[in-house]
């Protein structure tokens, strides 16, 4: 969830020419220090809630392992996350020190990692342990280069008073949407991921099963029957075509009772159930062919540097742990990235209902050329 | 003589319990009146309810004999100069002019004479297309009043029209306006504070002190037979002494005043300062000692020790030969008033003082 | 050195540090902006992207709808402001003390705060809604009346604070001078007041229309999803669709619109400043 700041006129031009100056900003060292202990660095952006659980487990594991010292940096999201895989990047092919040790981040940057070379340490349950308790199906698009250390998916959220017939399938789904007209929303998809899973998801499920890995814009040509599709449930949508900002905007309508189901994030939703921001009413559900979703993944930048690595290997099996684990469900309300089994049968009960799994959209850039056309042909229907 | 403006048992009380009581007065058409009076006395206020900017407490207010302190300020047959910021700056002196003319619908042609007429009339003639910002301060006033006297009012009314000039420019327009007043037969209400300005123009002078009128006059009997205590020290030069009257006599140290008004109680005893003469007879003079000497241009004032106290006479420049620092000469006492503890006076014809021997 | 260099020198030495400033902060983003507006994929000199924001249907009717939205803002603002600002300045009442004292209160709430209240206060099952019936209640959030209420709420309060300040300079003495000339209300408003105040007006509506025009946090929370503001559609295209050369010809765009504005204001204070000095 991103917040956004007042953008005035100018300030895309100002974000240009600062984007610039924010690289030069930050650098110090990360040398072994005179008592012996190694110093290794943990780069991860997103919203508060990643903040807070990096705050919370980085001292967790400095406890256990007096010799090894994780300074944390985090960077908003909407503030440049790029930047620290730019880095990564420039100090590789200047032969630099990235001082980057830990990244987290997305599918998209393993797979730059992967056609650079070697700019990534390879991880395996060889020199991380704990990666044998990984969830298989995560692990695929990890490629060897990352660890899958939780995850989350856009689940459908619904007023279990009001909806008695709850949909299964994609298909139901859209039957119910127009049987019940104003009482359904998504987000606009520009603005938050559970909005454009829904759109991702509507224009994909008339597309082979395997369309979500194709790259090539030639699959653009394809996207117009799940477009009438979307245009055709327009008028059935809240207020008849009235898409809210932002994940939460969705969230807010179906607290207040204006909507009785809505897509949305399954940690979001989670959390708000839990801490009683979302009345005990709303449950969650995830249907066939599922929402998308994906998980969050750890990266060891290499920077030749044996004593960091084996540190930082430390670390994330460290995340893989039990406890870690179990922080990510309670205070993030994430999947776990360790396979459901290893996992008290309280935990399992508290996922039963979005378990279901997730589809990840490996399209790359065609994710944002999506949403451009949506808001040309769907928005300003 | 006709009653242009009469203002009746006239009432105004601020919120504060400020104001002005109990107003009573008249104009005569052609007859320059003046409120004067130390600021804060309530002269503003009255004449604001006659222009319609007030509304009074209680009252009336006739011009013509016609009741008008119910109507708007637009609609009363009065006009006003204000003290400053008269002019409207967004328009030419002659918009300015022309603005009030254009409201009553008067023809074009005829509008562009009157206000040639007027312009000419305070001496402004060619300065139609001028800004308020391009004319000087004495010019804006004088364009202020060319457009009340468009207005034709039976009453004009003018707020302390001068006080924002500089003397010499005042005494100018001072005499423009009496000069434009008796050529149109103008009948005026002046509010000033500047007591030389009101004695040198007015034909009847409103004293006003603590939101009531103190005395109307002539300012020749203003000056000369002021009724009050406030009237006396307001108004021109006075020297004060304080004593004790028993019946007809005042004694104070070897000097005994004598007034024909019987009274028993503490009194001050008010003497001009032009009063005060060199003595020309033998008998009836006092001593006094030459203590300060002020010249004052065409005359000079002197600060005289006597046994009565300081006092101050005016001596002409051509006399002052006479008159050396700290040399004695005698003096003569002229006229004196005689001011009961309540500042009313007690009789003011000529007294008599002498010296006891 | 003679003395007239030192001065001199001195006189750049103060002026160069706010100009180093207004160069950094102000001068580089501008001119990278128009740089990046023109430059193509393969780093060349291009239109195509002003050929774009004035061919795309999407992006036409963004900027008919961000004009539409800023006049109408800027014309109620106005409307309401002035009113507000004539009644205090000639009205001594209780109700008009009040006003006095309450009247600036919006300015010291945080905008994205009261966004979200006056989403809370008018959605359709909002407050509003629930004291006059759900059925009673016009759409209000996520639709262009919405965001018309929001501009005019954060708007008046800097609005009415300038027409105040032009009213209360304007001397009593000239009103009464003009009631007593034989003015009527209307007339002293039409005559004199309207005409001693249109300047301020003018001020007023050049900062209400660069102020609106470029407004994202209430369109981008209150609006209908299309056609949107320029502002949402500005950030859209440069963090969404991740084309930042649009974006920037969307910025440069906006930049002249105000630049028009700022011109007629500047123009007509010199024509005024003229009329005075002649």
């Amino acid at each position: 969830m991103k917040i956004f700041n007042g953008v005035k006129q100018l300030a895309a031009g100002a974000i240009i020419g600062f984007s610039a100056l924010s690289l030069v900003a930050c650098s110090n060292g990360n040398e072994a220090d005179a008592s012996g202990k190694t110093e290794i660095s943990l780069y991860s952006s997103g919203s508060k809630n990643v903040e807070e659980f990096w705050e919370t487990v980085v001292p967790m594991f400095e406890e256990e392992h007096d010799d090894i010292d994780v300074k944390f940096v985090f960077v908003p999201s909407g503030t440049g996350g790029q930047s620290t895989m730019d880095r990564i990047l420039a100090a590789k092919e200047s032969g630099n020190d990235s001082e980057v040790d830990i990244y987290e981040g997305s599918l998209e940057d393993i797979l730059r990692g992967k056609e650079t070379g070697d700019i990534f340490y390879p991880l395996t349950s060889h020199n991380v342990e704990n990666l044998s308790n990984v969830q298989e199906e995560n692990l695929a698009g990890a490629n060897d280069l990352a660890v899958p250390y939780r995850a989350s998916s856009v689940v459908l959220a619904y007023n279990e008073d009001k909806v008695t017939d709850v949909p299964d399938t994609a298909e139901e789904l859209y039957q119910w949407i127009k049987d019940h007209p104003g009482r359904f929303a998504y987000n606009d998809p520009t603005t938050g991921g559970s909005g454009s899973s829904f759109v991702l998801t509507t224009v994909y499920n008339q597309l082979e099963d395997d369309a979500m890995n194709i790259q090539d814009e030639s699959i653009m040509e394809d996207w117009d029957q799940g477009f009438d599709l979307l245009n055709e449930l327009g008028p059935y949508m809240y207020q008849e075509g009235v898409y809210p900002k932002k994940n939460q905007g969705t969230l807010d309508l179906l607290a207040n009772g204006e909507v009785d189901m809505i897509p949305a994030w399954s940690d979001m939703a989670l959390e708000q159930i839990n801490k009683g921001l979302l009345p005990e009413t709303i449950k969650l559900k995830q249907i066939q062919p599922a929402f998308t979703g994906g998980p969050a993944y750890l990266m060891l930048a290499n920077n030749d540097d044996q004593e960091r690595k084996k540190a930082a290997e430390e670390f994330l099996n460290y995340v893989l742990t039990l406890d870690v684990q179990e922080i990510v469900m309670d205070q993030m309300y994430g999947y776990p990235g360790i396979k459901w089994d290893l996992l008290s049968e309280e935990d399992q009960e508290k996922f039963a209902d979005v378990m279901d799994g997730y589809r990840i959209f490996n399209g790359g850039e065609l994710g944002s050329k999506l949403t451009e056309q949506w808001q040309k042909e769907v928005a300003a229907q | 003589m006709t009653i242009k403006l009469s203002i009746e048992n006239l009432s105004k009380i601020y919120p504060t319990g400020e104001g002005v009581q109990n107003i009573d007065f008249h104009v005569n058409e052609g007859e320059l009146v003046t409120l004067l009076g130390p600021s804060g006395c309530g002269k503003t206020t009255v004449l604001r309810s006659v222009g319609g900017f007030i509304d009074p407490t209680s009252g009336a207010i006739k011009i013509s004999n016609k009741e008008v302190h119910h109507l708007p300020s637009e609609k009363r047959p009065s006009a006003m100069v204000f003290q400053s910021y008269n002019l409207w700056p967004h328009m030419t002196v002659f918009d300015n002019l022309a603005f009030s003319l254009k409201l009553k619908k008067v023809k074009k042609k005829e509008i562009q004479m009157k206000v040639e007429e007027v312009l000419t009339l305070v001496h402004l003639t060619g300065m139609e297309k001028k800004y308020p910002s391009e004319l000087s301060g004495g010019q804006q006033q004088r364009i202020a009043l060319a457009r009340a006297l468009l207005l034709e009012p039976e009453v004009l009314l003018l707020d302390e029209p001068f006080s924002a000039l500089d003397a010499k420019l005042r005494h100018e327009l001072r005499e423009e306006l009496r000069e434009i007043q008796s050529k149109r037969n103008l009948t005026m209400l002046f509010v000033t504070h500047d007591q030389e300005e009101a004695l040198s123009i007015s034909d009847k002078i409103v004293v006003m002190n603590n939101g009531h009128i103190e005395q109307i006059d002539n300012p020749q009997e203003v000056y000369n037979a002021p009724n009050s205590l406030f009237v006396a020290q307001f108004i021109g030069r006075m020297n004060f002494i304080k004593g004790k009257s028993v019946n007809n006599t005042i004694q104070i140290g070897d000097l005994t005043f004598i007034h024909n008004d019987a009274y028993t109680g503490d009194v001050t005893i008010g003497i001009r300062p032009e009063d005060i003469q060199l003595a020309t007879a033998n008998t009836r003079n006092i001593e006094a000692q030459i203590d300060k000497i002020m010249m004052l241009g065409h005359f000079a004032e002197i600060t005289l020790k006597t046994m009565i106290g300081s006092l101050k006479m005016f001596v002409d420049r051509q006399q002052m030969e006479q008159f050396v620092l700290k040399s004695t000469i005698p003096i003569q006492l002229n006229n004196f008033l005689v001011f009961k503890e309540t500042g009313e006076v007690l009789n003011n014809r000529r007294m008599e003082v002498y010296e006891n021997i | 050195m003679s003395k007239k260099w030192k001065a001199t020198l001195l006189g750049i030495g103060l002026v160069m540090p706010s100009f180093l400033i207004l160069l950094i902060l102000v001068m580089y983003p501008v001119w990278s902006s128009i740089k990046t507006s023109f430059t193509g994929e393969d780093g060349q000199f291009t239109f195509e992207h002003y050929i774009y924001i004035f061919t795309e249907p999407l992006i036409l009717t963004n900027i008919r709808h961000t004009l539409t939205v800023t006049i109408l803002s800027c014309v109620f603002v106005l409307i309401i402001a002035y009113s507000i600002a004539i009644y205090l300045r000639f009205s001594q009442s209780t109700v008009a003390k009040w006003i006095n004292k309450t009247y600036l209160i919006p300015m010291f709430i945080p905008g994205v705060i009261a966004v979200y209240g006056f989403i809370n206060f008018y959605r359709d099952n909002g407050w509003v809604a629930r004291i006059i019936g759900d059925e009673h209640m016009p759409t209000i959030i996520y639709n262009v009346k919405g965001l018309l209420m929001i501009n005019i709420w954060f708007n008046i309060p800097f609005t009415t604070m300038l027409l105040i300040s032009a009213l209360q300079s304007i001397p009593n003495s000239i009103i009464e001078g003009a009631k007593d000339a034989g003015a009527n209300q209307w007339r002293l408003f039409w005559h004199f007041i309207l005409p001693l105040s249109y300047r301020t007006m003018l001020v007023a509506l050049t900062f209400l229309f660069m102020g609106i025009v470029g407004s994202f946090t209430a369109p981008f929370l209150i609006d209908k999803n299309a056609p949107q503001m320029l502002g949402v559609s500005m950030q859209q295209h440069f963090s969404v669709f991740n084309e930042i050369e649009q974006s920037s010809s969307l910025a440069v765009f906006m930049f002249l619109l105000c630049s028009i504005v700022g011109y007629f204001y500047i123009y007509s204070n010199i024509k005024e400043s003229k009329k005075e000095m002649k």
